[in-house]
């Protein structure tokens, strides 16, 4: 079935084409890696899909209902709950871990502290922060945590809620090759262990293989190439194959202007 | 000339289109002010933060000004012999003007700048994208909560800054301007009117609305990082500082015109 589809997505701004017709699908409890150089708009496109960006036509679906509603911006995700991994985790500084994780839950006043402390527990402890009952992390701020800590924590905050659709906005950049295979596997097993529907925008090619089903990449606008994990290596597409092997030569033009 | 016209064009654009963008924010925060659900715990952290923290130095404030004016204006009086006018000179330049006044821009440096530098901040870091993703709509969350929170408790803070500026001027008054004290004290009440008071405090929740609403806005519009947040403290307290002159002049105007 098809949980999330983009029909001719359009966004510019100030004249200049981000999003030039994007269509993609995504079948339940599929997991899609968005893979593109940096600036055409993988992120841009999340936002539109989250309703923090109002997209200038075209037509997202999800669980087979529009959701881009009167004021043109995405709102209800078609009833389905979602989550947001974001790239800067994004995590709030004014608040303890535990309370950034069960955020959602507190304020919509969903039993009492104690069982929000629990249960932010219980979700660190998927994300490998409080093993063993250990409560040390929990009780830290944000800004005492390293990097890759703060990504699990953004992680854990996600899954908190139980979405069935997750989004992952560049999850393992600036982390080293460790931190990084240990988020993609918990990206793995968190989402297989709450069958969520997964959109994940990447860079790292590792992040692809081991995170996705299918790849789609988005490039001049447009999707530029879809199709399975399995075939990325023999995609018969040279777009594909320069971002593949990381080239510096082909089809695809960085603006090295200033280095010249 | 072929530069001019698209400048000035550009110009006009840029400034109706900022205007529209501040009509937009001030309507929607007020929606979002008196339309549930209501963060009653944000609230009552930011009116800790606004109010609570805001009183030594409002109160220094006052206490100063109170006694310059008694000062200053025995300075004028004696020369025709108008000693007695100073309790009433002390208490009204402080009900009706210098009370509501410096203490909107003690807030406005104070309080302004940390909420535009906070918002901002969570602005940039994705905090604010963050926060709807969680369902939680930030207009409700950060921004009615801190606008409340000023308008209640700046007419609160005027409130003592008015009794400690009377006070100020009492203790000059009588330390060292050989008033007696009863008479002073007497003189002070006698001479009040109750829309002295009252259109100090209307002027206090005004002051203490614009100081907030500046303060997320240009933290929610602010862009770039750490230097646009800079900018947004920056934009914050001088617009607010400006709107406060400009805003007790109209409703100077309002309340005392004939
Ligand atoms: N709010 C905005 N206003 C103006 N331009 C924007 C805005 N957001 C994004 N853009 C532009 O859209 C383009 C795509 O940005 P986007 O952040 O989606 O890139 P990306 O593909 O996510 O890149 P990266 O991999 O580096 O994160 C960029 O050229 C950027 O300048
Ligand atoms: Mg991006």
């Amino acid at each position: 079935m098809e949980k999330i589809k983009i029909t001719n997505l359009k966004k510019s701004f100030e004249s200049k084409d981000v999003l030039d017709g994007v269509s993609l699908t995504i079948e339940e409890k599929e997991s899609l890696v968005v893979i593109g150089p940096s600036g055409v708009g993988k992120s841009v496109l999340l936002k539109c899909l989250l309703g923090l960006v109002r997209p200038d036509s075209g037509s997202i679906r999800i669980n087979g209902r529009e959701t881009l509603g009167f004021a043109g911006i995405a709102r209800d995700h078609g009833g389905s709950k979602v989550g947001m991994l974001f790239q800067g985790a994004a995590l709030f500084d004014s608040m303890k871990v535990w309370e950034n994780v069960s955020f959602q839950a507190l304020q919509q006043g969903k039993g009492d502290k104690k069982e929000a402390y629990e249960k932010a527990l219980e979700n660190l402890n998927l994300v490998g922060l409080a093993s063993g009952g250990d409560e040390r992390v929990a009780n830290l701020f944000p800004s005492e945590i390293s990097g890759g800590m703060k990504k699990r924590v953004a992680l854990a905050r996600a899954i908190a809620n139980r979405p069935d659709i997750l989004y992952f906005d560049e999850p393992t950049t600036g982390l080293d090759p460790i931190s990084s295979a240990v988020i993609n596997k918990l990206i793995r097993e968190c989402t297989k262990k709450i069958g969520a529907t997964t959109l994940t925008i990447t860079h790292d090619m590792s992040s692809v293989r081991e995170i996705g089903d299918k790849v789609a990449m988005l490039y001049n606008g447009r999707i530029e190439w879809h199709g399975r994990v399995s075939t990325i290596d023999d995609s018969g597409n040279d777009h594909v194959h320069q971002f593949v092997r990381g080239l510096a030569e082909g089809p695809i033009q960085m603006q090295t202007d200033a280095l010249k | 000339m072929n530069t001019f016209f698209p400048a000035v064009g550009r110009f006009f654009f840029d400034t109706l289109s900022t205007v529209g963008r501040l009509g937009g924010f001030v309507a929607a925060a007020l929606w979002h002010c008196v339309t549930p659900p209501f963060y009653l715990k944000m609230v009552a952290r930011q009116f800790v933060a606004i109010g609570y923290y805001s009183l030594p130095v409002v109160g220094l404030t006052a206490i100063f000004t109170g006694m310059v004016l008694a000062l200053q204006s025995y300075v004028g009086f004696a020369r025709f012999s108008a000693e007695g006018a100073i309790p009433n000179i002390v208490v009204l330049t402080m009900t009706r003007e210098l009370g509501p006044v410096l203490a909107g821009l003690m807030v406005a440096g104070r309080v302004g700048a940390s909420i535009a530098a906070e918002i901002g901040t969570m602005k940039v870091t994705e905090q604010i994208d963050a926060l709807v993703t969680l369902s939680v709509n930030p207009f409700k969350y950060l921004i009615a909560p801190r606008i409340i929170a000023g308008v209640i408790s700046l007419p609160i803070m005027v409130l003592i800054a008015d009794t400690i500026g009377v006070f100020g001027g009492y203790a000059v008054s009588t330390a060292s301007l050989d008033f007696n004290p009863s008479l002073y004290l007497v003189n002070t009440w006698n001479f009040l009117e109750v829309k002295d008071v009252t259109s100090g405090l209307i002027k206090a929740a005004v002051f203490g609305f614009l100081i907030t609403l500046m303060g997320c806005y240009h933290g929610y519009y602010s862009n770039g990082g750490a230097q646009g947040v800079g900018q947004a403290t920056t934009s914050s307290v001088v617009s607010s500082s400006v709107l406060i002159f400009f805003s007790n002049y109209v409703l100077t105007g309002l309340f005392f015109s004939r």
